[in-house]
């Protein structure tokens, strides 16, 4: 079947179906709970003609995604279907830089800005909160993987984020939340520093 | 992984900056600087400095260069090596000049300041050599403080800061042991603090440079020729400098030896003056849009009879009459360089051959109208010649190859580019006569082929060989080079599509101390190749392999992890797997595609 119709055979059914497919749009993703859309679900069933890219972890494990999402929000993935290194019947994009569990999350969000863009403020502020509601070495994960993906939105969350562990905190505090056990100055330098600066400890 | 300390040991230098750059409060960045050594050391460089006016306290060599991105000096990174006492002399620091123009408040904390000056000052009172390289936040107080603590000072490069008058004249008061002086993009310097200066130091100073410095001019020089009588060398890089002010130095600095100009508003007149005057000159350069004609060349000719060194680049005024003019005069020449001058020809060169005999080194770039003959004369009369290059004379042909290579026996160094002339025989003739040859470079000159390489395989024994772009190259050329050149260290043999894993295979059994190799571009090159490679080549420090089809993530894991010496790798980033990167991140740079 061409695209077309199956577009048109979905749109007539939709009314029909969207109340009973409701049930089973609710779909744990990457630890929330998220609604996925009716239409995508039926189209998944029929076996997605939306263009999809096949990501590779560094673990191996292979995660399809639609390549419109991730062309608009990594620019490293984007140059790549540009300059035509990535074919799409038989390649996979190897992130060898990303693991699985990161590279889920990523995806999440991702998919997540790309179809809810029209979203108010307040909704995607709570979302992109609760996204980020991880460990620290969570945090770092991500980081890496936004950094490497080149991911400009995500990174200056996750940059925002990481200011606001840090505005406004005493310096022992701050060594506890990144786990710096050993912060490399000499006792007598560390003892100078907190003589000449006592209120940042 | 449980609680892991990232920001320490994992976070490169550029996301730490990138943390500091968004804590918009210094309250905030002055804290984080104080969270961890590192924090410190990446965002706040006065903080850094102070510290490490503490820790090591022989530091004679300091080089701030605020242009490159951020590395920490090894010897802080071990931190439990006790570095109290530490014997370092010299210290390199590379900080990211984050400033790039944006409104988001207070950055200035990101680069060394006044107060980090000041501190370098006491901190190293026996400072003999510094060097701050675009710190755009220094000016002349700092300067001025590190002066009258640093009365050891006796080099000092200035690129690129706002320092004014009163910063020079400082040092001109308090370093009294300055012999070396370089200035370049110092906006706010004016002639007063040049000539403060020079009053101060005149007896010490022996080196000067000046470029790009808008605001000095003859005065300065004048000041320079009255009172630095022990001058030697001098470079000069400015259009508002004149035949008057090169007139009072070349007439009040007789010890001058070398002289750079590079100032479109100086004629012969002032060459004539250098001619006259400058009896000790051994070496002298004339760059780029130069108003010399063959007048001011002759003089030179005349009078500077200890000449050694010649450059003359883009002085298109001058032509075979004024070279013949020195070759006669100048007996002593050792190094001639002719670059992109048009109107010097073959008669010129001949003229060259014939009377400069103890000439080693010979420089031809962008010389379409030397033939054959001009190399053929050089061959014939300098028996001594140890260096020749060759860019783009599309005129030189294997006659003129033949020519060289019979006459010059003692050659060591034949540097060739795009010279579309010179094909198979000529190289033939070098490796039938050459023995002593062991750099050779015979890029983009695509007339040359396998055979080639195996007579200089047979011949000479080579360190370094450079073939790139010689399409005709394939794997017979370079296995026997591999054979007949144990002691190759350096290796370029990009954009060579016919050249795969045979001739790696090849370079990996034979040649144990290749250090450098350029393989980008060579489409048959396989992780196969250069597992091989790499497997006996543990010497190998840099490895360029951009635009290899055929070299996948696990060859550059296996380069990263069978060399422990490697210093630098040039791939593309998605060929970077997480662990290589966890390995070796700092060492590996990407193609960028961006441009």
């Amino acid at each position: 079947m061409e695209l077309l119709c199956i577009r048109q055979w979905i749109s007539g059914l939709l009314p029909t179906v969207k109340k009973w497919l409701s049930a089973w749009c609710i779909k744990p993703v990457g630890g929330a709970l998220v609604r996925q859309e009716p239409e995508y679900i039926l189209l998944a069933l029929m076996g997605s003609p939306l263009k999809k890219i096949m990501l590779c972890s560094s673990e191996k494990e292979i995660f399809s995604v639609e390549e419109q999402v991730m062309v608009q929000h990594s620019v490293i993935i984007n140059n790549m279907i540009e300059d035509g290194s990535y074919n799409h019947e038989e390649s996979k994009i190897p992130l060898d830089c990303v693991d699985s569990k990161t590279l889920k999350k990523v995806i999440d969000y991702c998919t997540h800005h790309t179809h809810h863009h029209n979203d108010n403020q307040e909704d995607l502020e709570a979302w992109d909160a609760q996204f980020l509601n991880v460990d620290s070495n969570g945090l770092y994960d991500l980081l890496m993987a936004a950094n490497y993906l080149e991911i400009r939105n995500l990174l200056d969350l996750i940059y925002g984020t990481i200011k606001n562990m840090i505005k406004g905190k005493k310096i022992d505090e701050i060594r506890r939340i990144f786990n710096i056990k050993d912060h490399g100055f000499t006792p007598e330098e560390e003892e100078q520093n907190r003589k000449e600066y006592p209120h940042f400890y | 992984m449980r609680g892991h300390d990232w920001i320490n040991t994992c976070l490169p230098d550029e996301l730490v900056v990138e943390i500091f750059r968004r804590l918009d409060s210094k309250r905030s960045r002055d804290a984080c600087s104080l969270v961890s050594i590192r924090i410190g050391a990446t965002g706040s460089p006065d903080l850094f400095v102070h510290l490490l006016s503490t820790r090591f306290s022989n530091v004679t060599n300091v080089h701030i260069d605020e242009r490159l991105s951020i590395s920490l000096p090894v010897h802080l990174q071990g931190r439990r090596r006790g570095v109290e006492n530490s014997s370092a002399s010299s210290l390199k620091l590379n900080y990211l000049n984050v400033n790039n123009g944006s409104e988001e408040g207070d950055l200035d904390s990101l680069c060394l300041s006044d107060v980090g000056l000041a501190a370098l000052g006491d901190g190293f009172p026996k400072l003999e050599k510094l060097s701050l390289i675009w710190c755009s936040n220094v000016t002349s107080d700092g300067l001025a403080s590190l002066a009258q603590k640093c009365s050891s000072l006796k080099a000092l490069d200035l690129q690129g800061c706002y320092v004014g008058d009163q910063g020079l004249s400082a040092v001109g008061q308090c370093c009294k042991q300055l012999e070396d002086l370089n200035l370049r993009f110092c906006e706010g310097l004016t002639d007063k603090g040049l000539i403060e200066l020079a009053l101060g130091v005149g007896k010490s100073l022996k080196s000067l440079g000046v470029a790009a410095c808008a605001k000095i001019t003859d005065s300065s020089m004048e000041a320079v020729g009255s009172h630095c009588i022990s001058l030697e060398t001098l470079s000069l890089d400015s259009e508002f400098i004149h035949n008057q002010g090169v007139l009072a130095v070349a007439e009040g600095c007789p010890q001058l030896k070398v002289l750079k100009l590079q100032c479109i508003n100086v004629t012969d007149d002032a060459l004539e003056a250098v001619g006259a005057s400058c009896l000790s000159l051994e070496l002298l350069a004339l760059y780029s849009f130069q108003r010399f004609t063959d007048k001011g060349l002759c003089a030179i000719g005349n009078g500077c009879k200890k000449l050694r060194n010649l450059t003359l680049s883009d002085c298109y005024f001058l032509s075979d009459k004024g070279l013949e003019s020195i070759a006669t005069g100048c007996k002593e020449l050792t190094h001639l360089e002719i670059n992109g001058c048009h109107n010097i020809g073959t008669l010129g060169i001949e003229s060259v051959g014939r009377s400069c005999q103890r000439l080693t080194e010979l420089s031809l770039l962008y010389c379409q109208r030397i033939g054959d003959v001009g190399l053929l004369q050089v061959g014939e009369g300098c028996k001594f010649l140890q260096a020749l290059h060759l860019v783009d004379c599309s005129n030189l042909g294997d006659a003129a190859m033949r020519g060289i290579a019979i006459g010059c026996s003692n050659l060591k160094k034949l540097h060739i580019r795009r010279c579309y002339e010179i094909g198979t025989k000529g190289i033939v003739a070098v490796g039938e006569h050459c023995k002593s040859l062991t750099d050779l470079s015979i890029r983009f000159c695509d007339r040359v082929g396998d055979e080639a390489l195996i007579a200089i395989a047979d011949g000479c024994s080579l360190h370094y060989l450079n073939v790139s772009g010689c399409h005709q190259i394939g794997d017979a050329g370079v296995i026997a080079i591999a054979r007949g050149c144990p002691q190759l260290c350096y290796l370029d043999v990009s954009v060579l599509q016919n050249l795969g894993d045979l001739a790696m295979a090849e370079l990996g059994e034979n040649c144990p101390l290749l250090k450098e190799i350029v393989l980008s571009h060579c489409r048959q090159i396989t992780d196969v190749g250069l597992a091989h490679l790499v497997k006996r080549c543990t010497m190998l420090e840099s490895c360029h392999m951009v635009y290899c089809s055929g070299i996948t993530s696990a060859g550059v894991a296996t380069v990263v992890s069978s060399c422990p010496n490697i210093k630098k790798v040039l791939v593309e980033k998605w060929k970077v797997s997480q662990r290589t990167k966890r390995r070796a991140g700092s060492i590996i740079s990407y193609l960028c595609v961006d441009l």
